[in-house]
């Protein structure tokens, strides 16, 4: 891809190349740089657009066989791997983001639906309501506003975390099956108090919001060009001034 | 798989504060800053059982010459983990994580579903009514399990970056790294 061999530079790849999303206690013992201006970053960032291109590989094989089988494919595309997510959203059909490592942030969002806009897609998915430690302990106004700060950025579609298997299940009292250990938020089920009480009017908030934000046509004001070749939490653009002065804007990245 | 010398021209510990899975932790590494001119690359000279014969000059005071060695690994990381003697289905070993980074891998996971999952009529099923296939992002065979790794590795990485079509290698997934000071 590059034309180089990526062996002389591999002491520079042993820090912080690993699982970023849940790894980043441990980088790595030891790290290496250069004495050059550029410290090296340019292998790193070579080493990981490489590891994008073959991702995306693996997403288009998978995305071929999933419409021969008359599905689409939706995937948590390379976010929390040592990659740049908004290379390969685009690829993939109805591309999901997730609220825990997103953190709710409509910035981080405005990141991820900012490639899929562009690319068309019309439906941009979120796995949404893990909380850690929050099992049996997640209230339907947190997930609400869990929900809206996705829809401030343009996603539209939930897929809530998660649904819990209703019956009796072996070895176990009530509640029955737990995921998680109950470590995250929620076990959705009859079980629920608010399952009879205020969850369907919930779910069909969501549900009239997210039809109507997969059938208009998402129109941007602003856009700002951003570009990392790991994806991470960093906020582009704090300041809520481009929001005061009603315009939208999600972020993008070169092509 | 690879191995590399350079100048350490200067080095230092550093220690930042990260939020792990228990919560705030201090993380501490240390950092070599290499010479981008020395940094040199012996694998052709490392003998088929594994030794290399190789001298350096004198670096000075206050500088040092390191030794890298990387070694590939099949990590073998399984989406859970415990303990069976049975084996008399695929399931029964549990998952292992397939590689991410190219179409093998995703063929891996397809054959998978062609064979035991989209049987007994559950094809047409989902072709009736599924609209999604959902793939985690760290998916194994069975379903999304997130994978504790050293260094992302895929097997025609190498390559990739010299701008080669991938032969047919070994699959591996994990690189070790040994270092050694000289």
């Amino acid at each position: 891809m590059f034309g180089y061999d990526i062996a002389p530079f591999l002491p520079l790849l042993v820090f912080g190349e690993n699982n970023i999303g849940v790894q980043p206690t441990e980088p790595g013992s030891f790290e290496c740089i250069l004495d050059t201006e550029g410290q090296g970053a340019g292998y790193i960032n070579d080493f990981r657009a490489t590891l994008a291109a073959g991702y995306r590989e693996y997403i288009s094989t998978l995305t071929q066989w999933a419409h021969e089988l008359g599905v689409q494919l939706s995937v948590q595309p390379a976010y929390g791997l040592p990659m740049d997510m908004q290379t390969v959203i685009p690829d993939v059909d109805a591309p999901e983001c997730e609220s825990l490592s997103f953190y709710d942030s409509i910035d981080a969002y405005r990141k991820f639906v900012g490639p899929a806009n562009l690319a068309g897609r019309q439906v941009i998915s979120n796995e949404l309501g893990a909380v850690r430690n929050s099992g049996f302990r997640y209230h339907l106004p947190e997930l609400l506003f869990s929900a809206n700060r996705g829809f401030a950025a343009g996603v539209n579609q939930y897929v809530i975390h998660g649904q819990a298997f209703s019956g009796d299940y072996y070895q176990t009292t009530w509640p029955g099956h737990v995921a998680f250990d109950y470590l995250f938020s929620e076990p959705w089920s009859p079980r629920e108090p608010v399952w009879e009480h205020g969850f369907e009017e919930i779910l069909n908030y969501m549900a009239r919001v997210q039809h109507l934000q997969q059938s208009g046509i998402p129109k941007v004001d602003v856009a700002m060009y951003n570009k990392e070749s790991a994806t991470s939490i960093k906020t582009v653009h704090e300041s809520p001034d481009i929001v005061d002065k009603g315009k939208a804007f999600p972020c993008y990245r070169e092509e | 798989m690879s191995f590399v010398t350079a100048l350490v021209t200067s080095n230092r510990t550093i220690t930042f504060e990260a939020t792990g899975s228990v919560g705030i932790e201090n993380v501490t590494y240390v950092q070599y800053v290499l010479s981008a001119d020395s940094l040199s690359d012996h694998t052709a000279q490392v003998s088929a059982n594994g030794t290399i014969d190789i001298s350096f000059p004198d670096a000075g005071s206050g500088v040092h010459y390191r030794m890298f060695s990387f070694y590939q690994k099949h990590s073998g990381n399984k989406n859970l983990v415990f303990n069976s003697t049975s084996n008399g289905s695929i399931f029964d070993d549990g998952s292992y994580v397939v590689d991410h980074f190219d179409a093998k891998g995703a063929q891996t996971i397809i054959q998978f579903w062609e064979e035991h999952i989209l049987v007994d009529g559950i094809r047409e099923q989902l072709q009736d009514s599924g609209h999604y296939g959902k793939s985690f992002r760290s998916d194994s065979d069975d379903n999304s399990r997130v994978t504790l790794i050293a260094v992302l590795w895929a097997r025609y990485l190498h390559q990739y970056s010299m701008g080669r079509q991938p032969g047919d290698l070994v699959p591996y997934l994990v690189v070790s790294i040994i270092a050694v000071e000289v």
